[in-house]
């Protein structure tokens, strides 16, 4: 659900993994969770992310009625909920920057030359 | 570095260092507790006062609880260590953001999460509220719990709020400000001023707005049905509770062990009490919704 947020990026979401470690975690299955989730998901770049970490179940694309089969709710399952990026990386699709990952938690601050400021801007010139 | 470099590193540092105080001796939850004015406040009674404030909160900005209605995704802005952001997934039973300044806050706030079951539910992150890591219109339910009064720029701090939510959202905004001006008057007294400053010292804050102030960035923005109340008297019981608590036996021997961030937060708190008694300082609550 992360999108890059540098100022003057149009094309900042999916984020690209980069994946140093990753992990599995046991997650209770819960179909009207799932069955929720989906409306808001982005399914190719869930295809994408889940791919980077190794896992490569996922259909090229999906839809609702694909919900009814335990089969597909179980890879979704497990691509959504169980596989964590540890240590890595996110990549913004249009800058190449990364946002670092770091136990589990995304850095997503902005060093200051990619924060637009308009006063900011005006006063470095003088 | 930049001015607003230096604050975010301030608050980031702030909250490194004293999230584990807090946590130690009053539980997950960060924000002010809701008290019934006409009774008296027990230290026990302190938990579910916090709990109350979130329902309350919710209440007042009519918050759909109907299965078909209620928010399926949440953004918590400025989040501590996640109290609010468990809170209301478990609640609702949907997913929710979280973002915070501080990486230990995020790290403690994933960490609980996972323990009480609910890692696939919330995640967090570190990132800045004034340029949130997230695509337009994401969010069912914004939802910032006293941490507007960290934002150095109000327009963009409440800007942002409006971008993430999802059309048909609510946005609720919980926050310090200070009291509205009258009419005649172009700023607070130097009095008041110079007792904000000493406030905002401690606990690195900007500048202070008015309840008005909020309302009228909401209105700039278009939003709906623009809500906003002075809850100071339902929080009057809760800076003496906290400081009774650092003056315990516990509350000063885990002081001396933190750090002078936080050791200086706390003997700020009569201040903040201080700006209460002089209607200064108020708890406001300030609700919008965004069109559909």
């Amino acid at each position: 659900m992360l999108s890059c947020n540098i100022k003057g990026v149009t094309n900042g979401f999916p984020l690209r993994l980069e994946v140093e470690k990753s992990v599995e975690k046991e997650v209770d299955f819960n179909a009207d969770f799932l069955k929720n989730m989906f409306p808001k998901i982005e399914w190719k770049a869930l295809v994408d992310a889940a791919r980077s970490m190794g896992y490569t179940e996922l259909p090229n694309e999906a839809e609702s009625q694909m919900l009814d089969s335990e089969e597909f709710l179980k890879k979704f399952h497990h691509a959504l909920l169980q596989l964590h990026l540890e240590e890595g990386a996110l990549i913004c699709p249009e800058t190449g920057r990364r946002f670092p990952v770091s136990k589990g938690i995304p850095n997503m601050l902005l060093h200051e030359d990619e924060v637009f400021d308009e006063v900011y801007q005006i006063e470095s010139q003088f | 570095m930049g001015k607003e470099g230096e604050l975010q590193k301030g608050i980031a540092e702030f909250y490194d260092e004293s999230s584990g105080i807090w946590e130690d001796i009053w539980g997950d939850h960060m924000h002010h507790g809701f008290y019934d004015p006409k009774l008296p406040a027990s230290l026990s009674d302190h938990r579910s006062a916090q709990i109350r404030m979130i329902e309350e909160a919710l209440a007042f900005a009519g918050v759909s609880e109907d299965l078909l209605k209620r928010p399926k995704s949440l953004v918590d802005v400025g989040c501590g260590i996640g109290g609010s952001s468990r809170y209301l997934a478990r609640k609702y039973g949907a997913k929710c953001q979280a973002i915070t300044l501080s990486p230990i806050q995020a790290q403690r706030a994933q960490a609980l999460a996972a323990s009480q079951g609910l890692a696939d539910s919330v995640s967090f992150q570190v990132a800045d509220a004034l340029e949130q890591p997230f695509p337009d219109g994401k969010f069912d339910l914004v939802w910032s719990m006293e941490s507007g009064e960290h934002m150095p720029d109000k327009t963009k701090f409440v800007s942002e709020l409006a971008r993430v939510a999802a059309p048909g959202a609510t946005i609720i905004i919980v926050t310090w400000c200070h009291r509205d001006l009258s009419p005649s008057e172009g700023s607070l007294k130097p009095d008041e001023e110079k007792l904000l400053k000493k406030i905002c010292d401690a606990y690195y804050l900007p500048a202070w707005c008015s309840t008005a102030d909020y309302v009228n960035l909401l209105q700039s923005l278009s939003l709906q049905d623009i809500k906003s109340a002075d809850w100071s008297e339902y929080v009057a019981p809760f800076w003496p509770a906290v400081i009774r608590s650092a003056l315990t036996w516990k509350g000063v021997t885990s002081l001396f062990r933190t750090g002078w961030k936080t050791i200086k937060g706390a003997l700020a708190m009569p201040l903040m009490m201080k700006g209460y008694n002089k209607n200064l300082i108020k708890f406001a609550i300030i609700t919008c919704r965004k069109p559909e």
